[in-house]
């Protein structure tokens, strides 16, 4: 190493030093903040309903389920209009209760549980942003039931009105949400059926 | 944050091609300054026997220049191609002696007149490879460096991604770690070449232009001395 090399350590010794020291001169500690902490509220979880609030009523839905694998959906129709009015009253209490106005039934391919709670909050966060209620400020009572089956790959398809409100409006809303929702968040692994059935209501009252 | 800090929390991969290049850099600006003075003492040496030169465009002057003959590359050529015509002045001199017709001896004369072409070219050829000397370091540095940013760049993303992989998140605080690596080694890697690119083409550009010049001065002496070894032979 002659005195060059010497000389040369020396000058990136300065620059290194200068910087070191222009960096200092411009680094501004970060204030320090108040920090809150919060806990984000869960989202809206599918209703469960007591067998002994309504045992009528889950026989009903037990049977729905049968017969969707087996009968055409014009005979499910048929079944559901008795049931219509206290469901109607069912929801405006749920309404009250500040619960959602939307909830799903879910059923699988295979006629299991599905089980997966945050993927059901998912799917309800996503149809309820793309949803919008065009009675929601009214009194007025309305109940639309969307039926739509979700692939392993999360593609929604089969889209249709299962039960409708009676006002086309309404229907053609809640139809809207699921098909501009598109798709959803691939089916979890462990879910072993293909596809899921998803019997979407939608509810609006004061 | 700051340079220092940059260099900790890099990866050790990062920090063996920040050292490599940290030395790169010292050795490159260290030719720079080495041959900044020399080429610089050259220049001066140089001006200074040219003027001398000017003054004194005799043959028989050029043999009392005294050091300026051998301080500087025009000096040293000069040196060499009077060395080679005094030892051929006496060849030819006694070769004379024995002839009456000294007019067939100048065929003779001119082919020994080659070699003091011949020396002064060889001189010429030394002082350039010392000019040049280093220039090959300084050429090998501009081209690695780039290269060596390059390898601490691609090394830093495949770590960015062989972390994604291992904990199956792409979060900006896996990944910034490695993307940082890759951009810093790159930014050394160019403080690096630029600089030592620039030192390199000036240093060539100067060197040419002395090989040129010292051309132009041999073919000058030789002429001169061609014809004094003529004159020998009338």
């Amino acid at each position: 190493m002659n005195r060059f090399h010497i000389m040369s350590v020396v000058l990136h010794v300065l620059i290194f030093v200068a910087v070191f020291i222009s960096s200092r001169a411009h680094f501004k500690p970060i204030p320090q903040l108040e920090v809150y902490k919060v806990s984000i509220a869960p989202l809206p979880q599918p209703r469960v309903i007591a067998p002994e609030e309504i045992p009528e009523q889950k026989e009903e839905v037990i049977q729905e389920e049968i017969q969707e694998e087996k009968a055409p959906p014009k005979k499910e129709e048929k079944k559901l209009e008795p049931a219509k009015k206290p469901v109607e009253e069912k929801a405006k209490e749920v309404v009250k209760r500040g619960l959602p106005d939307i909830k799903p039934k879910i059923y699988t391919g295979s006629g299991r549980g599905f089980t997966y709670s945050y993927y059901l909050n998912i799917l309800l966060n996503k149809i309820s942003k793309n949803w919008h209620n065009p009675f929601r400020d009214q009194n007025i009572i309305l109940k639309a039931i969307v039926y739509f089956e979700v692939d392993k790959n999360g593609n929604i398809y089969s889209i249709r009105i299962e039960e409708d409100s009676g006002n086309n409006i309404y229907d053609e809303t809640a139809m809207r949400a699921i098909v501009v929702t598109k798709s959803l968040p691939p089916l979890p692994d462990e879910f072993a059926d293909d596809y899921l059935k998803v019997h979407l209501e939608f509810l609006t009252a004061q | 944050m700051n340079i220092f800090m940059i260099f900790l929390e890099s990866s050790i991969a990062a920090q063996i091609i920040m050292i490599i290049l940290l030395i790169f850099s010292v050795w490159s600006w260290g030719i720079f300054l080495k041959k900044m003075f020399e080429l610089g003492g050259v220049k001066r040496r140089t001006k200074r026997f040219m003027s001398n030169y000017n003054f004194h465009k005799d043959t028989k002057e050029w043999g009392n220049f005294g050091f300026q003959l051998t301080d500087n590359p025009y000096g040293r050529v000069l040196a060499s191609g009077l060395d080679e015509y005094k030892k051929l002045k006496v060849k030819v001199s006694a070769r004379l002696m024995n002839q009456q017709d000294h007019k067939k001896e100048r065929g003779f004369i001119n082919e020994l007149a080659d070699n003091v072409r011949m020396a002064m070219e060889r001189t010429k050829i030394e002082e350039i490879s010392q000019l040049e000397k280093s220039l090959p370091t300084l050429s090998t540095f501009v081209s690695v460096s780039p290269f060596l940013g390059l390898l601490g760049t691609v090394w830093g993303i495949m770590e960015a991604f062989l972390e994604i992989r291992a904990r199956g998140s792409a979060h900006i605080t896996i990944v910034a770690p490695g993307i940082s690596d890759a951009l810093i080694t790159t930014v050394y890697g160019l403080l690096v070449a630029i600089p030592a690119l620039i030192f390199y083409n000036m240093f060539r550009s100067r060197v040419n232009g002395y090989a040129s010049e010292l051309d132009k001065f041999i073919n000058e002496i030789y002429a001169n001395l061609r014809k004094e070894l003529l004159t020998l032979s009338q």
